[in-house]
Formats: structure tokens, C-alpha cells, sequence
């Protein structure tokens, strides 16, 4: 039950609207109750009739009893359904818009360590599972209880306390078992699930493969491993069914014993005249009302279980602290920046990433890293943000540390393109300004055409309206790069930085590009990350990283004469245009 | 039982694949059938004998404990094995489910993987995986839940009636009076509901991909400062689902469950008021009422089911449609009965061959490798190499053109003469979580011997000697992991294990590390004279020694000729590339100094 005291606050915030909703229910029940009650009498009116034979009866008032009742309990269940349903979606909702709040205070750290699939599944299954803890949780939970006390209590006290102790002999058995079955369902139906899910692989991994399956003639041997684990997803289904089977012949076995009791114990009574027909009657009514109870007991429990887990698992999300501090209050004034002795290793790394880095980018100047894959070009940029925290002092911006800053402030300074250029399923134009919501048509037009990409994007269906993703059109790694390069611009922010932006550009389109940057960004200063060394030939100076150190430092024309990677690798490049020239 | 619900008529071929399977097995389903109708019939016993009980025992007030005592025992045993033979029918139904699913699911398996890899070229993986996972775990429900559910239902009912037409015919029709109700009632349902639990379905597939999408892209979202803006698009989306969820849950609490009772309470009045009727012409027996009560009480039940169930039977029968459509793609065409390849001489003769029409990605190739040479194929990604080796395994088949093994046509060779004629090394070894021994078998029960030579071959035999379980080690996740090295031998032991005639290497294009690079060599080496070799190679420096270097630009051989030939050639292809590698090995001198 720790799952409904840590959502107290919820139960205690609603509780207006839950009592509403329980006390509907405890209306429907009682109202239930009166069904067999009034039958009964009913029956024992005809009885005396047909015994009198006066032909004279009136059972219209229990008929029209029934009837209001009927209209009554109707209305109640759908009030109770209404509110009590409502509030747990209520719940739901409120739990999936925390943790999307949550996801969004976030860094690359907390990104790093939990995948997507993971956060998808606690996002919506997990809040589904809790939902239904708080729904029909507490419906079953509070139901069940209630009609179990007040049919009891009817049994008891209006109809033959002796016949209800006969009576009831069963159904501990019964409760005993819808226990057991449903711990037996539960457990089958996770191994069910767990075969599911090594069906569902050994097809992923098969059919991958099926060049390698058709070069080794394995065709045979997959299937009968697929076979064998399909036998096993079979079997345990079997185990489920045969499980959930049970309860069928439970309630009937229970029930019919029960009745068997009620009968004869009941036919004694009656013989000594302390039990009418219609009370014999109404009395086995009731004992089919105890089904529900017996069943609701059992299943409180499984689902409460999984909302627990499930609860635990969002929770856990919900608690996470913010994964970079943000507490200053500062706005950078400038944006020149001074890296000093910057050493960084990832979390769980033995390893450092960046080594004794140390520059200088002053305002208005163009910077480019380059080197091989793995050298850290990455890291370094998004320590530069503030997406990693830094030791202190060891990145400045306008001369202070870059904690001192606010988190957002700091971002304002720098419009970057990643290397994975990223698009969200809305129109390109709301894409290029994701960060200027307030942009004009004309000023999203100028940066795209900065970008090279203004044309492209004349041509689609909608031209700037089009949507991006499966409901649109799908774009080229080079489009979406160019649409990321046009989203940073508009920004207008002081630093602009491209994260190997131009990798999926061709060689002609990036000269375009480069020389429309260095047109439209007199004062602004730029960090350009590159695996073409063509992209950085203009830059200010060039830093040149292989395993997080710094090698080699200077602009093209002093790298050039010196012998290392970076003459080495624009002669490379070169030979390789040549290459793919002829 | 023949059912056919709504929108079968098109789905014939579907329908009959699935009801095929109904009928398979004679025996299993009369016994399940058998089971129901005993079952069906010990279950509307019970309330008959109350109402003997009640009338002729208790309302005569005839306590004769012998025949009360024997009453209950009837009553006690039709009871019991109601339930036991109620219990049994379900199993066997169960079981009838779940083996035709088994039998899809294993037929749905193997013949996908006889399908031509040309059906591959255009079929999503992630597609295919959930046709025979999902889909057929679809066609399950169609089984257990539709055809089991809806057969003992209607027949409980039908039982239900006839013991009430029994009791009394006038009180049956009132009764009768409820399947229309509940019937309408349910469809009015799914007509006022349908709207928005398709709407609510949409919404939450739509806050999927958005919470999906902004984990992709929090990085954006936080690098430009827009998470307010994001927060609150989706909480615009959440609010819809909300609203969306309740206006589905109005119209299941105003239909479903509220009013189904409500009918029942209604049959109810209708009944104790026909039999007030009966009892003011004095025809009426009170046991009769006690035995409608009880049957009242099953009644409505069953028909909810019934009704209930018909959505999932189209569910599973779009399902079925696809897995029908999987099963009647046509198999790869049978080969020839050629049992051996002899000596190994291949022969390109004129080839042509496009992927989609228009694009053509071979074009008039004429290669012809004497037995035992090394012929390596060099060019640009998409030059057509690996093109070349799909050929050659059959895996598609020449535009125009024809390959010739020993002088006879590719695809007069047999299936296994192929499979153990041709070996391949493919780019990436693959390892197996077994055994070494299984890892180089791969299933194809070759003997201890042979195993061994291969392993010999490509000089593992010694280090596998030095494993403490020898040939019976374990590798993988769990295993014994070998280095990339040891891998590739591992592969190329496989390849070697049918002592092929042919043998095909497909070079990792990553850069491949030192080590390996010399077992591959060394192996090429020891082969060479022996096997003959195709080698598409990336590492120009492992085919130095190759008979003949083919250059392909474009699908086409622009070069060909031994290393020291066309390194002699000014401007060759081959030499800029080969001057090219050389380069990169000078940048890459330069990452590892500091």
C-alpha cells in the first residue's frame, strides 16, 4: 500500500472529487443490495397467492421499486465512472507534463546514461500502470470491500445469521485461490512476455543477418532455433491460459458448493418454519454477489503491485536533480572566451578527454579545431556551453567563469548547429525559427539564403510551410544541415558555432557557404569544427586536437609548412579531390 | 461453426488459411466441441433441479430426505464436472490456438528466409520482424478470444434458452427480448464512441513521438532556450488526450457496463411481472421464477462477450491479411543438381546487372579466373565490387550475362554444392554465442577432422589447443572473448571447413588493425595455387601478390593487371589510390605521436 501513500498528495488534493466518487459507489452497492431483497418479497407474495388462491396480488409496488432502482444504480455508475476514471486520467496527466518538465531541466549527462526506449517506456507504460492504481485500484480495492461488509451484514442480520455461517464456508477457499491463480497468471505472463521478446530478437537478429543466413545455408538451422523458441512462447502462453482457466471452475466449484449448503441447511429451516421461499431465494442472490469481492481482493493486489514498480521507476526520474547547477544570476556583457589548463574526463572515465587545453577567442574572430575522430572536438564544444561541468576557472567568458553565469544567459551567447543536424515534425520555416519565434518571413529568408538552402526550399510542395518528417517531405543530410546552419544565424547570438556542420555538404556548396559567413559576420565570432580542412583554410587560427591534447596551434598558412597532421591531411585531401575528380 | 463477420468477404484467402486450421485437427476439435456441449448442458441442469426442489419438495412442503438428499447430489455432480468439462473445453481450445499460431509463426519464419534477397532490398527489417511476432501473436486472439469465447458463449446461451423454453415458454420470450437490447445497445456504442477512441488513440500515439522526439532533440531544445515553449506544446498535447479520454469514457459509462445492467434489470421486472400474470391464471409454478433468476444472471453476460469480441475479430483479421500476403511471396527458384564444384574455374561472360531498372551498377564484365588464382577487385564505395560477390552467391541473379563454374551454369549447381563449394568471409565476423567447435561448423554436422584441418588452415588450431575446453570453449557475451585477430581467423576457419573450390573475401572497409591484417594475408598466402580467390579489397597493401587486380569504375573494369603493372602505369587509377593509402598512413602516424 505504499503506492496510495505516495500518492497522498494527489488522494489529498482530490478528495472532494474521490469521496464524491465513493460514496456513488457505496450508493450503487447498497442500492444492489436491495435487488434480491425485494425479489424475495416479491416471491413470497406470489407464494401466499397461489397458497390462498385468491388470485388477489399486488407485487406493482416492488416492480416499480425495481424499476427506480434500476434508473438509480444506472445513474450512479455512470457519475462514479465519470469522476473516478476522470481524476486518474486527471493523474496521468499531470505525471506525464512533470516529467516532460523534468526531461527538459536534463543535460547530456542524464542523456548519456538513460536511453531513449527507457525514458519512452517510463514516459507512457509506467504512468498508464500508476493511472490505473489510482482508478480502478481504488475502485476494486473500496468496492470490493464495501459490498463484502454490507452483503455480509444483510446475510447476517436480515436473513439467518445460521444459513449465512453455512452459507460462507466456500469462499475463503475461493479467496485463497483467485490469490494463488492470480500470482500464477502474473508470473506465466512475465515469462510469456520474456519469450515475446526473444521471439521478437531472434527475428531482428535472422533477418539482419539474412545475407550471412544464405551464405552459410543456415536457413535451416535458424528456423529450428526460431521453432524451438516459438515451442517455448507456445508453452508458456499454454501456462497463462491454463492458469487464468482456473478461475472459471473456482467460482463455479465454490459457488455451487455453497449453494448445495444453503439449499439443504436452508430446506431444514423452512421445514421448521424459521426461513421463508423467497428469503431462500434471495438469499442464493446474494451469495453470487460475493463473487466479486472474493475477485476484486485478488486482483487489488496484482494491480497495485505493478503500479508500485511502476510508480518506483517514475519517481526516480521525478526526484533526479538538475544535472547542471543553475543558480547564478549573470549576464555575460562580451563573449570573448580564455580556456586555461582545461582538463575534463567523462564521468566513470579513467581517461582524459581534453588535456591541458589552453586558448583564446577573442570577439569578432573565427576559430577552427580539427583532428581525428575521438580527439574531443565535441567535448571541448559543449564544455564551452556549459552542457558538461567543468572544473572552475578553467573556461572563462568575459573574464568570469562560466558558473557565474545563468544557464540560459549563457546559451543566448552561442547559436550552434550539432553535428547530428536535428529537425522537429513541424514546417521548415518554424524549424529555422525555433529560436526567434518572432522572426519575419523576409528575415528567415535571408539567413536560408546565407545557408545556401533558399532554393531547395523554394522547390518543395509548400515551399517555407512544408513539414519536416514522415507527415512531409523527407530532407537530404545536407538540407537539414543547411536548415540548422539558417536556425543558428537568425539567432544573431555573438558566438556561432559549427559542430562539423558541413559534413554532409559538397565541397562547392561549402565554399558558398563559408564566404557568405565571413560577409555576414563582421563582429560576431565564429567556432568551426571540421573534418575538411578546405572549411577552416580562412580561420583566425586553427587548433589541431589528437587524443584531447593540443598538437599543433596556428592558421593555415603556418600549419601548412609544418610537418604534422595538418599538413599531411591537406595534402590527403587533396589528392583525394583529385582522385575523385578523374 | 462457420463464422463470418463483417468485412471477410474480401479477406477469403485469409479466412480460409486461418479456418484451415480449425479444421486440421478432427479429432481435438470434436473433443473440444464435445466438451462444450456436456459441459454447456451439466451447467443448465443445476437451476432445473432447484426448481424441482423448490416446487415439487419445499412448496409441497415434502420433506422426503432421501429423494431431497438425492436431488442435491444430482445437483452437487452436475456442478463439478460443468466445471471440470468446462475447464477441459478451454484447454483444448487453448491448445488448438496456440498450435496453429506455433505453425504459422514457424511456417511464416521459414519461408521468409527462402525468399530471394531481392525481397529484401525493399523490406523494412523492423516490418518483417513485427509480421511474424505481432501479427501472428494477432491471429492468436482471433483463436483464443473470437472463435473460443464466441463459441461457448452462443452455444451457453443457446443451452440457457432451450432450458428456459423448457421451464416455460411464455417467460423465454421475455427473455428473448434482451439479445436484441444488448445487441443495439452495443453497437450504438461503438458507433457514438467510435470517433473519440479513435481520437484518443491518435493523441497518444502523437504525445509518443513527441516526448519520443524532444528526448532526440533536448539538446536543441536547450542549446536555444525553448523549453517553455516545448512544455507547453506538450502540455497543449496532454490536455487534448484528456479531454479526448473523457468524451470516450462518457460514452462507455452512459453504454456499457450502466446500461447493460440496467437492461437486465429491466428483463427482470418483465419476468417476476409475466409470471405475477401466470400466477392470477394459476399456472405458475414459484421454482420456475427461481430458475429464471439464476439463468437471468448468466444471460447477459455471454452477450456482452459476444459483441464485445467482434472488434478484435478485425483487428486479427488485418493482421492474418498480412501474414497471408508474407506466406504467398514466392520462393527463391530451386537450383540444379549439380552435387560438387571440381576444380574451381570461374567465368564472368558478358554481365549486365541492375538493382532497379535504369541504374545500372554491372555493365558488360567479362572475367575469367583459371583454378587456384588470386583475383582482387579494388574501387570506390559503389563501384559494383561487392555486387560482384552477390552474384556469385546467387543471392540475385545477372540482368543478361551468365556465370559459369567449371563450364557449367551457376544455377545447375545444387544449393549445398554452392553452400560448401564457395566460401565467404564476410566484412564482419560474426561470432556465435556457442562453442568454438559450433562456431565453426555453423550447423552444417561436419566431422571432428575436417574441423580441425580448417582450424589448421588458418593457424588456430594451436591457440584453440591451449583453451582449457579445447574445441568445446565458449565464446560470446559469456565466453572466451578473442581478439580481432583471432576472430577473423575463426571466420576464415569457418569458410575453409567444406574445403571450398572458391573462396570469396569481402575486406572490412574499416581500417583494419595490424594484426589482422596479417592473418588475412597470411591465410591468402597459404591458400594461394590451391583455392580460387575473389578478394575485394580496401587495403590495397594485402594484394600485392594477386595474380590479377581488377579496377572498377562504375561497374566497369577500367584497370587490370598485376600490382607491379599497374603501379607502372602512370596515372592509373590504381596507383593514385594505392599513393592515396600510402598518405593516410602518414596522417595516421601523426594521431598516435604526441
Amino acid at each position: 500500500m505504499t503506492l496510495f501513500n505516495n500518492l497522498s498528495w494527489f488522494f489529498r488534493e482530490h478528495w472532494r472529487t474521490y469521496l464524491v466518487a465513493l460514496l456513488m459507489l457505496a450508493g450503487v452497492a447498497m442500492l444492489n443490495l436491495a435487488v434480491p431483497y425485494l425479489i424475495g418479497l416479491a416471491i413470497d407474495e406470489l407464494i401466499t397467492a397461489t397458497e390462498t388462491t385468491t388470485a388477489e396480488t399486488d407485487i406493482r409496488p416492488y416492480l416499480l421499486a425495481l424499476f427506480v432502482l434500476g434508473i438509480g444504480v444506472y445513474a450512479l455508475r455512470y457519475g462514479w465512472r465519470l469522476i473516478l476514471f476522470g481524476t486518474s486520467y486527471r493523474l496521468g496527466s499531470i505525471l506525464r507534463a512533470r516529467f516532460y518538465q523534468r526531461l527538459c531541466k536534463q543535460g547530456q549527462a542524464f542523456y548519456s546514461i538513460n536511453s531513449t526506449g527507457d525514458l519512452m517506456a517510463r514516459a507512457t507504460n509506467d504512468v498508464d500502470a500508476i493511472e490505473l492504481a489510482a482508478g480502478e485500484g481504488v475502485l476494486s480495492g473500496f468496492d470490493g470491500l464495501l459490498t463484502f461488509i454490507l452483503v455480509l451484514i444483510i446475510m447476517f442480520a436480515v436473513i439467518d445469521w445460521r444459513l449465512t455461517l453455512v452459507a460462507l464456508m466456500p469462499f475463503p477457499v475461493m479467496a485463497w485461490a483467485f490469490h494463488r491463480i492470480s500470482r500464477s497468471v502474473h508470473q506465466h505472463f512475465q515469462q510469456a512476455l520474456d519469450c515475446f521478446s526473444r521471439l521478437n530478437q531472434k527475428t531482428q537478429e535472422a533477418l539482419s543477418g539474412i545475407r550471412l543466413v544464405k551464405a552459410m545455408g543456415r536457413e535451416e538451422i535458424e528456423s529450428q532455433a526460431f521453432s524451438s523458441i516459438s515451442e517455448q512462447a507456445a508453452d508458456s502462453n499454454y501456462r497463462v491460459a491454463q492458469a487464468e482457466a482456473c478461475y472459471d471452475p473456482v467460482i463455479h466449484v465454490c459457488l455451487s458448493t455453497a449453494l448445495l449448503f444453503t439449499m439443504s441447511y436452508g430446506t431444514w429451516l423452512i421445514w421448521q418454519q424459521q426461513l421463508s421461499i423467497g428469503q431462500l431465494a434471495s438469499f442464493t442472490m446474494y451469495l453470487g454477489q460475493l463473487i466479486w469481492p472474493m475477485f476484486a481482493f485478488g486482483w487489488l493486489l496484482n494491480i497495485v503491485e505493478r503500479g508500485s514498480a511502476a510508480f518506483k521507476r517514475v519517481d526516480q526520474l521525478l526526484k533526479t536533480a538538475d544535472t547542471i547547477n543553475d543558480k547564478a544570476v549573470l549576464t555575460p556583457t562580451g563573449a570573448e572566451l580564455r580556456v586555461r589548463n582545461l582538463t575534463f574526463s567523462y564521468p566513470n572515465s579513467h581517461t582524459a578527454t581534453l588535456n591541458q587545453l589552453s586558448f583564446d577567442l577573442p570577439a569578432g574572430k573565427v576559430l577552427a579545431i580539427v583532428g581525428p575522430t575521438g580527439s574531443g572536438k565535441t567535448t571541448l564544444i559543449q564544455l564551452l556551453m556549459r552542457q558538461w561541468q567543468s572544473e572552475p576557472d578553467m573556461i572563462l567568458m568575459d573574464g568570469l567563469a562560466l558558473s557565474q553565469y545563468s544557464l540560459k544567459a549563457l546559451r543566448d551567447q552561442y547559436a550552434y548547429v550539432p553535428q547530428d543536424s536535428f529537425l522537429f515534425s513541424i514546417s521548415i520555416a518554424e524549424n529555422i525559427a525555433l529560436t526567434s519565434p518572432s522572426a519575419s518571413q523576409d528575415e528567415i529568408e535571408a539567413v536560408a539564403k546565407i545557408a545556401c538552402i533558399h532554393q531547395d526550399i523554394l522547390s518543395f510542395p509548400e515551399a517555407y510551410q512544408t513539414q519536416v518528417g514522415e507527415r512531409g517531405v523527407t530532407l537530404s543530410g545536407g538540407q537539414r544541415q543547411r536548415i540548422c546552419i539558417a536556425r543558428a544565424l537568425l539567432s544573431k547570438a555573438p558566438v556561432l558555432i559549427l559542430d562539423d556542420a558541413l559534413s554532409a555538404v559538397d565541397v562547392h556548396t561549402e565554399q558558398q557557404i563559408i564566404t557568405h559567413l565571413k560577409d555576414s559576420r563582421n563582429e560576431q565570432s565564429s567556432i568551426i569544427i571540421s573534418h575538411r580542412l578546405s572549411a577552416v583554410e580562412h580561420a583566425d587560427e586553427t587548433l589541431v586536437l589528437t587524443h584531447g591534447c593540443l598538437q599543433q596551434q596556428g592558421n593555415h598558412d603556418q600549419l601548412i609548412t609544418q610537418d604534422g597532421w595538418y599538413s599531411r591531411m591537406w595534402t590527403y585531401q587533396r589528392m583525394e579531390a583529385r582522385l575523385e575528380e578523374t | 461453426m462457420k463464422q463470418k463477420g463483417p468485412g471477410s468477404s474480401h479477406q477469403g484467402n485469409t479466412f480460409s488459411l486461418l479456418m484451415n486450421y480449425v479444421y486440421r485437427d478432427k479429432p481435438l476439435l470434436a473433443k473440444a466441441l464435445l466438451l462444450l456441449l456436456l459441459a454447456t448442458a451439466a451447467d443448465v441442469t443445476g437451476p432445473i433441479l432447484a426448481k424441482i426442489y423448490i416446487d415439487d419438495y419445499l412448496l409441497q412442503s415434502n420433506y422426503h430426505i432421501p429423494s431431497l438428499a438425492l436431488l442435491l447430489i444430482f445437483y452437487l455432480i452436475s456442478q463439478l464436472s460443468a466445471a471440470w468439462l468446462r475447464y477441459q473445453q478451454t484447454l483444448r481450445f487453448t491448445d488448438m490456438a496456440l498450435a496453429a499460431v506455433l505453425d504459422i509463426r514457424k511456417r511464416a519464419f521459414s519461408h521468409i528466409l527462402k525468399l530471394p534477397m531481392r525481397f529484401f532490398d525493399h523490406a523494412m527489417t523492423g516490418q518483417l520482424v513485427s509480421r511474424i511476432t505481432n501479427d501472428t501473436e494477432a491471429i492468436k486472439d482471433l483463436y483464443v478470444q473470437f472463435l473460443s469465447v464466441v463459441l461457448t458463449n452462443t452455444i451457453l446461451l443457446f443451452g440457457i434458452i432451450v432450458a428456459m423454453g423448457i421451464l416455460n415458454i411464455q417467460l423465454m420470450f421475455f427473455a428473448l427480448l434482451l439479445i436484441p437490447a444488448v445487441i443495439s445497445v452495443i453497437f450504438l456504442y461503438q458507433k457514438l464512441s467510435g470517433a473519440a477512441v479513435a481520437k484518443t488513440r491518435e493523441l497518444r500515439s502523437e504525445i509518443n513521438a513527441n516526448i519520443s522526439e524532444s528526448i532526440s532533440g533536448m539538446s536543441v531544445i536547450q542549446e536555444s532556450n525553448q523549453q517553455q515553449k516545448f512544455i507547453k506544446q506538450f502540455s497543449d498535447l496532454n490536455n487534448s488526450y484528456y479531454q479526448a479520454r473523457m468524451r470516450s469514457i462518457k460514452a462507455s459509462a452512459a453504454l456499457l457496463r450502466p446500461a447493460i445492467d440496467l437492461l437486465s434489470i429491466l428483463a427482470l421486472l418483465g419476468i417476476i411481472w409475466g409470471f405475477g400474470q401466470q400466477v392470477v391464471e394459476g399456472v405458475a409454478e414459484i421454482g420456475v421464477l427461481y430458475a429464471f433468476l439464476s439463468y437471468l444472471g448468466r444471460f447477459t453476460e455471454p452477450l456482452a462477450e459476444i459483441t464485445q469480441r467482434f472488434n478484435l475479430y478485425q483487428q486479427a483479421m488485418v493482421a492474418g491479411n498480412r501474414v497471408y500476403q508474407l506466406i504467398e511471396e514466392t520462393e527463391e527458384q530451386p537450383l540444379g543438381v549439380i552435387n560438387e564444384i571440381d576444380n574451381g574455374h570461374l567465368l564472368f561472360k558478358d554481365i549486365n546487372f541492375h538493382y532497379q531498372p535504369g541504374k545500372t551498377v554491372l555493365r558488360q564484365l567479362d572475367i575469367d579466373i583459371p583454378p587456384g588464382n588470386l583475383y582482387a577487385v579494388v574501387g570506390h564505395t559503389g563501384s559494383g565490387k561487392s555486387t560482384l560477390l552477390n552474384l556469385l552467391l546467387n543471392f540475385y541473379q545477372p540482368s543478361t550475362g551468365q556465370i559459369l563454374i567449371d563450364n557449367q551454369k551457376l544455377t545447375q549447381y545444387s544449393h549445398q554444392s554452392l553452400r560448401s563449394g564457395i566460401g565467404l568471409i564476410p566484412q564482419e565476423p560474426f561470432i556465435l554465442a556457442a562453442t568454438i567447435y559450433d562456431n565453426i561448423d555453423m550447423g552444417r554436422g561436419l566431422k571432428q577432422s575436417e574441423i580441425e584441418q580448417a582450424a589448421q588452415k588458418a593457424h588456430l588450431h594451436d591457440v584453440i589447443k591451449t583453451m582449457p575446453e579445447g574445441y568445446q570453449t565458449m565464446l560470446g557475451e559469456r565466453g572466451v572473448r578473442l581478439s580481432t585477430g583471432q576472430r577473423q581467423q575463426l571466420v576464415i576457419a569457418r569458410a575453409l571447413a567444406t574445403s571450398p573450390k572458391i573462396l570469396l573475401l569481402d575486406e572490412a572497409t574499416a581500417s583494419v588493425d595490424s594484426e589482422t591484417e596479417q592473418v588475412v594475408q597470411r591465410a591468402l598466402d597459404d591458400l594461394h595455387g590451391t583455392v580460387t580467390m575473389i578478394v575485394v579489397a580496401h587495403r590495397l597493401s594485402t594484394i600485392r601478390n594477386a595474380d590479377r587486380i581488377l579496377v572498377l569504375s562504375h561497374g566497369e573494369i577500367i584497370e587490370s593487371g598485376s600490382h607491379h603493372q599497374l603501379m607502372a602505369t602512370p596515372d592509373s587509377l590504381y596507383r593514385s589510390m594505392y599513393q592515396l593509402q600510402q598518405q593516410a598512413r602518414l596522417v595516421e602516424e601523426t594521431e598516435h605521436s604526441h
